[in-house]
């Protein structure tokens, strides 16, 4: 495993393009909460809420304990996707070069050559829930006004569907490169299916026809779905705040049929 | 001799196409074993078959007497039609990448690029490499595991002549370490500069195998007029070195060895009082005896 994690790393770190774009990615787990901080700040300046029984959105405590590992976990489900431009162009362009036909005829299995760039995929979840758990806990530390060790922990749940949906979205690029072969026409398609296509449907789906479940059973929503969105609760509705089995389980339907699916397309196709 | 590879009964088909049919062959070790034929006659399909990227329609086939397997392919060094890298990094961390995959030793990048003689282009991107250069490379990386196959797809495809001189010179040198060599060409002149066994496939098929040695051997072919045409004919008989006399439209056609020279068959003649009116030595083009094979099939 740690042999093939090494020979594609040594496809990527070689390429500037995604040098830059791994450097974009550590960068925005930075970014992307101060941004978000300073963003409600904006809001209340220019839309003041008034006098309600609202907490103003620059109150919000979105850093604090227990409710930090949801709120981060769903800003950080965007910063994947400088990684799914690495996979999709790393996948994309082995067909382009034809290196994957080399990698085979100099000796790699083609199932070696899958778990070469599953390897990849994993550890990069990996890597990203740990910069999760390690921004977490220093924010919360400095801002959170309760660090009791079972505040802290719990909700941490959110860290193990952070991962799963990290791996889960660069799995559904796996397939679609895989299928695809073509840079242009696979990142067209992917933006095509996320931004149009997937949503047109499902909103039709459960505002028009009430299926909200079959709607959440899309591969896109079904990802999402992992990490619901947490800020409805500030503003007194009410929002899901845990991980819930069904979510997991349509997530992991669709992760099973990812592996599958990208494994066949691997092995069985003449390269 | 043992044997290197056994193809049984090989075939790949393209929906209605078949590009490889009923393919038997077997290769021993240590020879330099020639694929001849035209464009389309089947040559990659075969050793991408060979090479675990193409999967076949039906038969076997078994590197080493051991069937096959990606380990097996770490021990053969091969090329299938083009040099393949990955253009962003430099020729070293290309090979570098091979290393890893092969499972070979990092010092065998600088001695096989010192062996192809890039020694020092090491450090830059493939992408700035010429063909000749990106043809080098691929053979570098074939050659890094010091493997006991080279599989190579038209090597000198696209090369200036010094680049196919080099190329083949290479191959020759490599030859002679023993090592097996089979290489697949639409040449016939690098067949017969390189190989010591050829086959020949037309569309699919196998239509002919031999020894270069004795197929394309460079038979001497003169042509001799004389006044006494029956005279002249009962004298060449008697010459050593002449396997066959022939006589058309006036004219009597000798063919001979290798070494036959119109020189020694002019010296006999001479002795003997012949005068020749007539006297020149022609060869057979290897593309005429091609041609040849081609339309007796
Ligand atoms: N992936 C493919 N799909 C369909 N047909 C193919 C495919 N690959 C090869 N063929 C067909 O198989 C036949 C043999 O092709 P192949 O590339 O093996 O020939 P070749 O002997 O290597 O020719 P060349 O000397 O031009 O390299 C051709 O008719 C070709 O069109
Ligand atoms: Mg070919």
């Amino acid at each position: 495993m740690l042999r093939l994690l090494k020979i594609e790393l040594t496809k990527l770190y070689t390429n500037r393009f995604f040098k830059v774009l791994g450097a974009l990615w550590l960068f925005a787990f930075i970014s992307i909460p101060v941004a978000f901080k300073y963003f409600l700040v904006w809001i209340e300046k220019n839309e003041p809420t008034g006098d309600n029984q609202f907490l103003k959105p620059d109150q919000w405590p979105i850093f604090d304990f227990v409710d930090i590992w949801q709120n981060l976990a769903y800003l950080y489900k965007m910063v994947t996707i400088f990684i799914c431009f690495i996979v999709l162009a790393s996948v994309t362009n082995e067909f382009d070069y034809k290196t994957i036909r080399q990698n085979v005829i100099d000796g790699m299995s083609r199932r070696e050559w899958w778990l070469s760039k599953i390897t990849f995929m994993l550890a990069i979840s990996f890597l990203a829930t740990v910069i999760l758990a390690v921004i977490g806990l220093v924010v919360g530390y400095a801002y959170s006004p309760v660090t009791d060790v079972e505040y802290v922990l719990r909700n941490i749940e959110f860290m193990g569907a952070y991962f799963l949906q990290v791996f889960y979205f660069l799995m559904f690029c796996f397939v679609i490169s895989l299928l695809i072969k073509r840079a242009g026409f696979a990142f067209a398609g992917i933006l095509f299916y996320i931004y149009i296509l997937e949503p047109i449907v499902t909103v039709i789906l459960s505002e028009k026809y009430e299926l909200t479940f079959l709607a959440d059973c899309f591969p896109i929503e079904a990802g999402w779905n992992l990490i619901r969105l947490p800020f409805e609760k500030y503003f007194l509705m009410y929002s899901q705040d845990y991980v819930a089995w069904l979510d997991l389980g349509v997530a992991g339907a669709w992760l099973a049929f990812f592996m599958g699916m990208s494994y066949l397309l691997v092995t069985r196709r003449d390269l | 001799m043992s044997t290197i590879l056994e193809i049984k009964g090989l075939t790949k088909r393209f929906g209605r196409l078949t590009a490889v049919n009923q393919l038997d062959l077997t290769i021993e070790k240590g020879s330099v074993f020639g694929m001849l034929g035209p464009n389309g006659s089947g040559k990659t399909t075969t050793l991408g078959m060979l090479l675990g990227v193409t999967t076949p329609t039906a038969g076997s086939f078994s590197w080493f007497g051991n069937g096959h397997s990606h380990e097996m392919r770490k021990n053969i060094g091969a090329i299938l039609e083009q040099p393949v890298f990955y253009p962003y990094m430099t020729g070293e961390q290309n090979l570098d990448l091979v290393c890893q995959i092969k499972g070979a030793e990092k010092t065998r990048i600088a001695e096989v690029l010192e062996t192809v003689g890039l020694s020092g282009r090491g450090k830059d991107k493939f992408k700035g490499y010429s063909l000749g250069m990106k043809q080098r490379l691929a053979i570098a990386a074939a050659l890094i595991n010091d493997p006991h196959v080279l599989v190579l797809d038209e090597p000198t495809n696209g090369l200036d002549p010094q680049g196919i001189f080099d190329i083949r010179e290479l191959i020759r040198d490599i030859a002679t370490t023993g090592k097996t060599i089979i290489l697949a060409s639409h040449l016939l002149d690098e067949v017969q500069k390189v190989c010591t066994e050829f086959c020949v496939l037309q569309t699919g098929n196998l239509i002919y195998k031999g020894s270069v040695e004795e197929d394309f051997a460079d038979s001497t072919t003169i042509e001799l007029v004389a006044d006494d045409l029956s005279k002249l004919k009962t004298v060449l008989g008697g010459i050593s070195g002449i396997t066959e006399v022939e006589e058309k439209d006036g004219t009597i056609l000798v063919r001979g060895e290798k070494d036959l020279t119109s020189l020694t068959v002019n010296k006999v003649l001479v002795e003997k009082g012949i005068v020749l009116t007539h006297l020149r030595t022609l060869k057979k083009s290897l593309e005429e005896q091609f041609m040849e094979i081609l339309k007796e099939s």
